[in-house]
């Protein structure tokens, strides 16, 4: 009896020892730097999406969001950054399961000059399924400082032209509403985005 | 003879200019980057080469097709990029500078009329000692369409530093 309690007890032990393992080694090497070490709570917001409807919390849950911050009249990097986007969602679309729980956000941080319908022309000419949301400063501001996002407007020139510094990673949000991982630009490649995005929904539990 | 003199240094002076004249900027594939008809800025791009014996500093970009044309840098500081804009982008003699995504553009502010994918921009580069250049862009999606580079190297945000 005591030599059976004992097997059993070592059995248990090393299970749990093995669970234990299993999760010091979640985060594939692979993974490493790009997921976070615990995905972090988004606190709710509301802001406005290119249709004019109201963007919560809940329209990311049930999904893998991936957010870029920037505005219409960046014409660099920005372009490059959703045009980088779009092509990930093309290289998705061979893994259909991973492509329909995915969308992509185009977070914009000016609202003055991103009104809904300029939204809607930039983020459907990159992708028809897009989403480009936006809000006032101060609810950006909460949604973005959550995130770790900056961006700072330069002083407004004679012609009423203004340029916004910004960050410019892509942020993964989980089904679960978490801040979940973050492609930073040295990751700004579609097929190295993708891969790693469909490692992280295959050791996503 | 001193009318002589005279036309012969004006002869002179004649075709000093255009040797100078002819002392161009070599401009490889000028592209702008293809943009829904509602975004009011818009980017180009192209190479600069001088192959010639002075230095040449581009001051100004103008274009009758937009409001105005700026010289910008795209600098990324940690995650942040901002875009700086510049005065003047300088190619030294013998040296080639780019204009390309993550790095210098030209910004391209307020179309009169909306640039469609395959037209052409028109441009005309401004440089310090006079000379005018006259470039048409054409206006294409990305730089991988680009029949002679290969790939951009996405979101690589490469800066140079062969401007000054």
């Amino acid at each position: 009896m005591a030599l059976l309690v004992s097997t059993l007890a070592f059995v248990a032990l090393h299970a749990g020892y093995r669970v234990l393992l299993m999760n010091q080694n979640e985060i594939a090497p692979e993974l490493l730097g790009v997921v976070l070490p615990t995905p972090r709570a988004v606190n709710d917001f509301t802001l406005k999406d290119h249709r004019g409807e109201p963007f919560t919390l809940k329209n990311m849950q049930g999904r893998w969001n991936f957010l870029f911050f920037g505005y219409t009249h960046c014409p660099d990097v920005c372009p490059v950054t959703m045009g980088l986007l779009a092509d990930v969602f093309k290289r998705l679309k061979e893994h259909p399961m991973a492509l329909q729980q995915s969308q992509g956000i185009f977070v914009s941080v000016d609202a003055k000059r991103d009104q809904a319908n300029v939204l809607k022309d930039y983020v459907t000419y990159f992708n028809e399924a897009f989403i480009g949301v936006t809000a006032d400063d101060d609810t950006i501001k909460k949604f973005t400082s959550g995130l770790g996002v900056a961006f700072k407007s330069s002083a407004v020139e004679a012609d009423g032209n203004y340029l916004i510094a910004h960050s410019t990673g892509i942020y993964l949000i989980d089904p679960q509403g978490r801040f979940y991982a973050l492609f930073q630009p040295q990751h700004h490649n579609a097929e190295k985005i993708a891969a790693l995005f469909l490692e992280i929904v295959k050791s996503y539990r | 003879m001193k009318t002589l003199f005279r036309a012969v240094a004006v002869v002179l002076a004649w075709t000093s200019i255009c040797a100078w004249a002819g002392e161009s900027v070599r401009i490889g594939d000028p592209w702008v980057r293809a943009a829904p008809p509602t975004v009011q800025t818009l980017a180009g791009y192209m190479e600069l080469e001088n192959s010639g014996s002075v230095d040449k500093i581009m001051t100004q970009v103008q274009s009758p097709q937009f409001a105005k044309v700026e010289l910008h840098e795209s600098v990324q500081n940690h995650d942040m990029v901002s875009m700086v804009p510049r005065k003047e982008l300088v190619i030294a003699a013998g040296s080639k500078v780019s204009l390309k995504p993550g790095g210098y553009h030209l910004m391209l502010i307020a179309p009169k009329s909306p640039v469609t994918e395959g037209s052409k921009v028109a441009l005309t580069l401004v440089f310090s000692d006079g000379m005018r250049q006259d470039v048409q862009a054409t206006v294409r999606k990305s730089a991988d369409d680009s029949p002679m580079q290969g790939h951009e190297g996405h979101g690589e945000h490469g800066q140079h530093h062969d401007m000054h």
